[in-house]
């Protein structure tokens, strides 16, 4: 038997368990552990290297005695694809006396390498963490007041918002949970799935209301099969980004995005598929 | 096959004419990448608060001024949403960046020069009026007012009287207290004698800066003026590169315990222009030199006008703008703050830019075998990456045109609207297929199509409702991936969906005749 023909035809009381799970326990998560900020939303100096091997609790502790501060993360990189190694260091907001002593210890151990330094000072970051949460806020409103125009109904729409929302939470929830940061480019990241989230749910909400023929259970699994096959190729493309990028920035932006299409899978062929079937066998009332 | 038949419809025409527009754009305007891309440094200006418009402009405007007659070549500065101003300085050099730091930290000191006398300090101007233009026979003629205080009126009035005619010198950030050290060529343009009433420009920069002329190395008399020097300078620069005053009288004068520094401008002076005004104006702070135009000067008058005349009205309010910058003494109309910096080796830049053409390529070939694999025909899955590829075309075309720099954020952008892209092709052509083997057989391939493109333009209204606020909001670091998102789906929603619909439903066509 075909497994979308199986999906469907389960209970979706009973299927709806996945993702509630899922939810509450990456939620729970998140509310105890929170998320890491980036260092460009809480202010802070980070050195990255291309193209090196370190040993990188040696250039840590060197590090930290150069500056005579504890706070220095160094994490080695490595390319799954292209084998490229890297390093990044994390340290709290430098001055340019500072930074240039590092550049010197950088330029010394590995010659002239491919590198850049960032500084953000704690008022900045501040500002940049108004600016993403300002941004997921409107983006996300936005969103909301599009699919209210196009569906005209109430629990359909809600469907749609509340799955967005479900992505966002549970993608927040694997960051909290693998240490990925939140900062400017997993922020682009979580906008760009607002994007990706709702169009799956846009799909299966038009074919579900607006088609007449076949039943309720066959337009759904029409809906599946296109649903699955965009959501695959966005994933095959970001695991194709992360596997050869060596840039953190790449890398942080493609994880978060193939964990949010992920759980956009289970959130739009569970969650709004059983929300919508609820709907469309009570009625189709508000 | 009836190619021709496809070729003609409209809507392949437009996507055809919109690509080799969008080609050309790109191969004659080129894409400008952004400083995290070509490496560089980017310092992270934070204002005060929040300002309008217009005070965004005449900030980034002063603080352009200011690194332009500084000499510092190569810097853009330009507003970063509402609160914020990037300055991108090319190159990596330590010395450069260490020198537009203190630029942009420090506070800018006017003075206007009479025949070499101090005949107004910054600090006397008391305020700066709106400019007025008006329009002559001969073009337009601008006129700035500004009133300065009493004992500035009594002294400007003493120090003008009988110099009608002559120019008033204003500079911004006079290199006050210095040595300038230059070879015979540069000194000699110093001491050329303009052709109206001005004096040599050396004996209009006032009486606190001293000049040397060094030709190898430093002489035993050279010596000794340097040490009689010692106590009434601040520093000595040295004008020009190495082919000018060469590093061993460089380090002869830092030997001495003298604070040395090199003013390196690209502009070089022509042998047989006596008079290069722009090389002159960046070692001395020389913004301007309006003449003189008052007979007896009133000691009680503490309101003047500088003024001036331009051939259209741009160019007046702009040369008025200028003056009024320059009368503030820089002053900025918000305090800000260095909140960042990044320097990216231009090594890192173009191996990230080499990474992304990789991971991009190697995308296109996994999702294109995916497609492959799924509709089982070329003919559809070479479409579908074309459209794609269109779309990213389309963009950079656009970002050519308007000379957008493509940054990081950006690229994203470009990313995330591509990958939409695909999505809304796999619903056209599921909707156009599936109804091909089910039962819907009696709706036209035409109207399969359109049912396609509802949910096709939802989907995109949603993104670009989403996205529209963040390009406007003046969030300055994410506006890059908002702009490019955008254009992206409306290059989609325009161009080559329609395209593309237009295509499948060919391609169903030939297909049902066979």
């Amino acid at each position: 038997m075909n497994i979308l023909d199986w999906i469907v035809e389960q209970d979706y009381r009973k299927l709806f368990i996945i993702p509630m799970v899922l939810l509450a326990s990456l939620g729970i998560f998140l509310a105890f552990n929170g998320v890491r900020l980036g260092t460009d939303l809480k202010g802070g100096t980070v050195l990255h290297v291309e193209d090196v091997s370190v040993d990188s609790s040696k250039v840590e502790s060197d590090i930290k005695s150069l500056l005579g501060k504890e706070e220095v993360t160094v994490l080695s990189l490595r390319s799954v694809g292209t084998g490229k190694k890297g390093m990044q260091i994390e340290m709290p907001p430098l001055t340019d006396e500072e930074t240039r002593k590092v550049k010197d210890y950088v330029s010394h151990e590995f010659g002239e390498a491919k590198f850049s330094i960032d500084t953000v000072g704690p008022a900045l970051g501040k500002s940049f963490q108004g600016e993403a949460v300002k941004a997921l806020v409107i983006a996300f409103i936005g969103m909301a007041l599009v699919i209210f125009i196009i569906f005209r109904t109430f629990i359909p729409s809600i469907a749609v918002i509340m799955c967005a929302a479900i992505d966002i939470i549970e993608t927040v929830g694997f960051m909290s949970l693998f240490g990925i940061p939140l900062s400017l480019n997993t922020v682009a990241a979580l906008l760009m799935l607002i994007g990706y989230s709702v169009d799956t749910d846009i799909l299966l909400t038009t074919k579900v209301l607006r088609r007449k023929l076949d039943t309720v259970d066959e337009r759904i699994k029409g809906a599946m099969k296109t649903g699955l096959m965009m959501t695959g190729t966005a994933l095959v493309a970001l695991i194709v980004l992360f596997a050869v990028s060596t840039s953190q920035v790449v890398e942080q932006l493609a994880i978060v995005l193939i964990f949010g299409n992920a759980a956009d899978i289970l959130n739009t062929w569970i969650t709004n598929v059983g929300l919508l079937k609820w709907y469309v066998e009570r009625g189709g009332k508000k | 096959m009836r190619i021709g038949k496809l070729l003609r419809s409209g809507r392949v025409i437009f996507y055809i004419v919109v690509m080799a527009t969008a080609i050309l754009l790109i191969a004659s305007q080129g894409i400008k990448t952004g400083l995290d891309l070509s490496g560089g440094t980017l310092v992270k200006l934070e204002l005060d608060h929040v300002v309008d418009d217009k005070t965004m402009a005449d900030t980034t405007r002063i603080l352009q001024t200011r690194l332009d007659t500084l000499g510092v070549v190569g810097v853009v500065v330009r507003p970063w949403g509402t609160d914020k101003i990037l300055v991108e300085v090319a190159g990596i050099d330590p010395q450069r960046e260490e020198t537009v730091t203190k630029i942009l930290s420090e506070q800018g000191v006017y003075e206007a020069f009479i025949d070499g006398v101090l005949a107004i300090k910054g600090n006397e101007v008391v305020r700066v009026d709106p400019e007025r233009i008006t329009s002559g026979l001969s073009g337009f003629k601008w006129e700035v007012p500004f009133v300065i205080n009493s004992d500035a009126g009594v002294h400007f009035a003493e120090v003008s009287t009988g110099k009608k005619g002559h120019p008033v010198d204003m500079f911004l950030d006079r290199p006050a207290n210095s040595l300038l050290v230059v070879n015979q060529k540069i000194y000699d343009v110093f001491t050329a004698k303009p052709e109206d009433l001005a004096l040599p420009l050396k004996d209009r920069l006032g009486p606190d800066i001293y000049f040397l002329v060094v030709a190898e190395s430093l002489t035993p008399e050279n010596v000794t003026m340097l040490e009689s020097l010692k106590g009434k300078i601040v520093k000595v620069l040295i004008i020009g590169d190495d082919t000018y005053i060469p590093t061993a009288a460089e380090k002869q004068m830092r030997d001495m315990g003298l604070r040395v520094e090199r003013v390196v401008d690209e502009r070089k002076i022509e042998a047989d222009k006596k008079y290069d005004e722009t090389y002159l104006r960046t070692i001395t702070g020389l913004l301007d030199s309006p003449t003189l135009n008052i007979e007896k000067p009133d000691p009680k008058s503490v309101e003047y006008v500088v003024e001036g005349g331009a051939r259209s009205r741009d160019d007046a309010i702009q040369q008025a703008e200028r003056i009024k910058t320059i009368l503030r003494s820089g002053a900025l109309p918000v305090a800000t703050t260095i909140g960042g910096k990044s320097v990216i080796s231009p090594l890192l830049g173009s191996e990230f830019v080499r990474q992304m053409l990789i991971a991009g390529g190697a995308a296109i070939i996994f999702v294109s075998l995916l497609i492959a694999f799924r509709y089982k025909h070329w003919n559809i899955t070479i479409p579908i990456i074309m459209t794609a590829l269109s779309e990213a075309t389309i963009v950079l075309g656009i970002a050519a045109l308007i000379h957008w720099s493509m940054d990081m954020p950006s690229i994203a952008g470009i990313i995330a609207a591509i990958g939409t892209g695909v999505n809304d092709q796999i619903i056209i052509t599921d909707e156009v297929l599936v109804g091909e083997v089910e039962k819907d057989r009696r709706k036209s391939v035409g109207k399969k199509v359109q049912s396609a493109f509802f949910i096709v333009f939802s989907a995109a209204a949603t993104i670009v409702t989403s996205m529209t606020p963040l390009a406007y909001m003046g969030l300055g670091s994410l506006k890059g991936f908002a702009i490019t998102t955008i254009l992206g789906v409306f290059a989609g929603i325009f161009v080559t969906r329609p395209a593309y619909g237009r295509t499948i439903e060919f391609l169903m066509k030939e297909e049902k005749k066979r």
